[in-house]
């Protein structure tokens, strides 16, 4: 049975903004290492942050999946619950390495 | 008011996430604009009494002077008669942030933004804010 992980997430993107693409996932790839530092700083406010930014670009980028952790990041981050962070930037990383972009 | 459709309108912008920056550049790319983009509060005043903007848009969230501060001096300059032509003020924010947004609108905004914004629609979603308020 095929393991989730390797699954492929497709996701089509407007081909305007391919250019931008890269550096935008290159961002988050960013942002999984510094919320890990964050976390263990218990540095709480940048996490919520760096989870506020994500909500506020990740669908104009077309990508809602992005959105939607920033949003439960943000949301955790006040609460400040370690366990649901993590599970979220496994979240993000996993979606990081299974999405596909189609730019039509 | 810039009052001639065919003159270049100057926009200023305000956000601190250089993602979100990128997608303003791209949906206000026409020609119809002259553009500057900044990522703070202090930055955006003092652009406001040397470059004079038509329009401003100004995320609530940001480092050093965070939008809603920005917007406080902004209404300050403008009562002191330090700001000879007054801009459309438009502030951006998240979906989730009404408060925020109520309390901006106390001290007087033309219209607001949510993020995340489509980059295609904002170019028609800031000048409906502009003619709107050029009408007035």
């Amino acid at each position: 049975m095929m393991d989730d992980k390797n699954e492929k997430i497709i996701v089509s993107v407007d081909v305007d903004i391919k250019e931008l693409m890269p550096g935008f996932l290159l961002n988050r790839q960013k942002d999984i290492k510094s919320i890990k530092e964050a976390l263990e700083h218990n540095d709480y406010y940048n996490i919520q942050i760096m989870g506020h930014s994500m909500k506020g670009s990740g669908s104009g980028y077309g990508l809602d999946t992005i959105s939607d952790i920033g949003t439960s990041l943000e949301k955790a981050a006040k609460e400040r619950n370690s366990e649901d962070i993590k599970n979220l930037v496994n979240e993000l990383s996993d979606y990081l390495g299974q999405i596909k972009i189609i730019y039509e | 008011m810039n009052n001639d459709k065919n003159t270049k309108l100057k926009i200023l912008i305000a956000d601190d996430d250089k993602d979100i920056q990128l997608l303003y550049e791209e949906g206000l790319s026409s020609d119809r604009y002259e553009k500057r983009i900044v990522g703070n509060g202090n930055d955006v005043l003092k652009l406001y009494k040397s470059w004079h903007p038509d329009i401003i848009v100004l995320d609530i969230t940001m480092p050093i002077m965070s939008g809603y501060q920005a917007l406080g001096k902004i209404k300050e300059l403008e009562s002191t008669g330090d700001i000879k032509k007054r801009a459309v003020i438009i502030m951006a924010t998240a979906m989730s942030d009404e408060d925020d947004i109520m309390d901006c609108i106390k001290l007087g905004i033309h219209g607001y933004i949510v993020k995340p914004f489509s980059y295609k629609k904002i170019s028609n979603q800031i000048l409906d804010y502009y003619y709107k308020n050029e009408l007035r």
